[in-house]
């Protein structure tokens, strides 16, 4: 009877159906999500509230062992940790040669840098802090996209996403503070590469949108500001909004309550 | 009272006369123009040295091209040549301290690159060459920034109190989403970039009076484009008298705006 049971035919009959079950599972009916700086922020809590949703999470940081990120993996399997800096494109494209063959239905580009304000008043300007913020902040997400583009475009949603700010929008005048050279004149610069390949994507039918988060509390915000919400609110208002994406709305900027932003 | 009227009438002679005579006496306006050399800068150079302006012509060539050596020989007392490579800050800042003290009533940042004319592909998404990158935010936004936040005090003790930076329509996102033309992805950014920081530039000046002018100068035929012909095409000697013309239209209040050489306010 047992030996009738477990006949090895039937055992490897089982295990193949089971695999590719969740082979299955694995490569067609679960999206994969691919996020930049990760680390802590506005990329942890995207991490974070995709892994809850059971998304394959690629999630990127140049801290590949912070305990926040290393913590978060530990709980959700469905985690994977890169290590990826945006400053490096030689390290850009050996990640995106590795997942080549991947699809990936969103790619997020979080990782950016706020700088010191102190450092951006005319008068006092510390113009060797320009490169880093152009290159993190506007070059990055360029260079990351273009490498990724191919398994964005081998996958069912063909979702790209950067995480903007008002103060990058020329047309917003939002009476933003004053300096920010930097900060304001890289945003303007992802906005524009953004724009761009949303119009030479929009025949694959990729969708190119820029997300404005809101004033989110931050490493880098920490003080109290008017109007300043918590990441969770703002990350998972902004997830609602990638899941809605549509190719009539590529090329725009939306804030995280869904209005339009002008350029 | 008929006594105070005359007094306020002759008052307002006096005040008249003086003004006229204040006018007269004042030394002509001056003007820095980059990138003065060739194409737009040059034009800017001839035009506001034919009106009479002091005109302090800027070139990052290692000697001065003879562009600007006959234009100097044609205006020996008003033309001033200088080396200026705005990626070069230490040279900005050795220039500043040359003109300390010298009001500059007028600063036109012209000098920028666009990329290459031939290999396009180097701006263009799946081909693009990220090592142009740097050149051309150094260049096109960086070094205004830092000319303007140098020659500051200058041009707060001139009477005219502007700053003008030649931008382009290619760094327009309203006309980008029309997609008029692909590629020229790190043209395109510098030239929305350098818009923004004017934009800021011009609230963070407000209060000394300047005003900032973000210009199109439109499609001029510049000599590096004399093997080309497109549509809408048009002179240096056209574009830039029109754009003199917006220059002089321009009051504080319309600081940071963007208009085209024909006065027209454009979409950002």
């Amino acid at each position: 009877m047992i030996g009738k049971i477990y006949h090895p035919g039937k055992l490897l009959a089982t295990a193949l159906i089971v695999a590719l079950w969740v082979g299955n599972l694995l490569a067609a009916d679960v999206p994969t999500v691919m996020i930049t700086g990760t680390t802590h922020g506005i990329g942890f809590e995207f991490a974070k509230q995709y892994a809850e949703k059971d998304w394959n999470v690629i999630a990127t940081t140049r801290r590949t062992w912070a305990p926040s990120i290393v913590e978060l993996a530990k709980e959700h399997k469905n985690i994977t940790i890169e290590y990826l800096d945006v400053l490096d494109h030689r390290n850009i494209d050996l990640l995106a040669s590795k997942y080549r063959n991947t699809p990936i239905d969103v790619l997020i580009n979080v990782a950016g840098i706020f700088g010191d304000l102190r450092s951006q008043f005319l008068g006092r300007i510390k113009h060797a802090e320009f490169s880093p913020f152009m290159r993190t902040n506007a070059l990055g997400p360029l260079k990351v996209t273009e490498a990724f583009v191919e398994s964005i475009k081998l996958s069912k949603q063909k979702k790209v996403v950067a995480i903007t700010s008002l103060a990058g929008s020329v047309g917003a005048d939002s009476g933003g503070l004053p300096g920010q050279y930097f900060y304001k004149t890289s945003k303007t610069a992802l906005n524009m590469f953004f724009l761009l390949m949303a119009n030479d994507l929009n025949d694959d039918n990729v969708k190119v949108v820029l997300l404005s988060p809101g004033i989110v509390r931050t490493r880098e915000m920490p003080f109290p500001i008017p109007g300043q919400i918590e990441p969770p609110e703002s990350i998972s208002a902004m997830i609602g909004i990638i899941d809605r994406l549509t190719i009539a709305d590529t090329g725009t900027i939306i804030r995280y309550t869904g209005s339009k932003v002008p350029w | 009272m008929v006594t105070i009227s005359r007094n306020m009438q002759l008052l307002q002679l006096v005040a008249l006369i003086t003004g006229l005579l204040w006018f007269s006496w004042t030394e002509a306006a001056t003007v820095l123009i980059t990138g003065a050399n060739r194409g737009i800068g040059l034009e800017f150079s001839k035009q506001y040295a034919a009106k009479g302006w002091k005109v302090i012509a800027t070139h990052r060539r290692p000697e001065h091209p003879a562009t600007l050596q006959a234009l100097s020989a044609t205006y020996p007392a008003s033309v001033v040549i200088e080396r200026l490579d705005v990626q070069d800050h230490a040279m900005i800042e050795g220039l500043a301290k040359k003109f300390e003290g010298q009001p500059i009533d007028l600063l036109i940042n012209n000098a920028g690159i666009f990329g290459s004319l031939t290999n396009r592909q180097e701006q263009m998404f799946g081909t693009l060459d990220h090592t142009l990158f740097d050149n051309f935010m150094h260049t096109n936004v960086l070094g205004p920034i830092k000319i303007s936040e140098v020659f500051l005090e200058n041009i707060k003790a001139s009477d005219r109190k502007q700053i003008v930076i030649i931008s382009a329509m290619a760094g327009s996102f309203a006309l980008n989403s029309q997609n008029p033309y692909p590629g020229g992805y790190f043209y395109k950014a510098s030239k929305a970039a350098l818009n923004i920081a004017f934009v800021s530039l011009a609230k963070d000046t407000k209060r000394f009076g300047i005003t900032v002018t973000i210009l199109s100068p439109g499609q001029v035929k510049v000599e590096k484009l004399a093997d080309y012909t497109f549509p809408g095409q048009i002179s240096p000697e056209e574009s830039i008298s029109g754009m003199i013309n917006v220059i002089e239209s321009q009051m504080p209040a319309a600081s940071g705006r963007f208009f085209d050489y024909k006065g027209k306010l454009r979409q950002w």
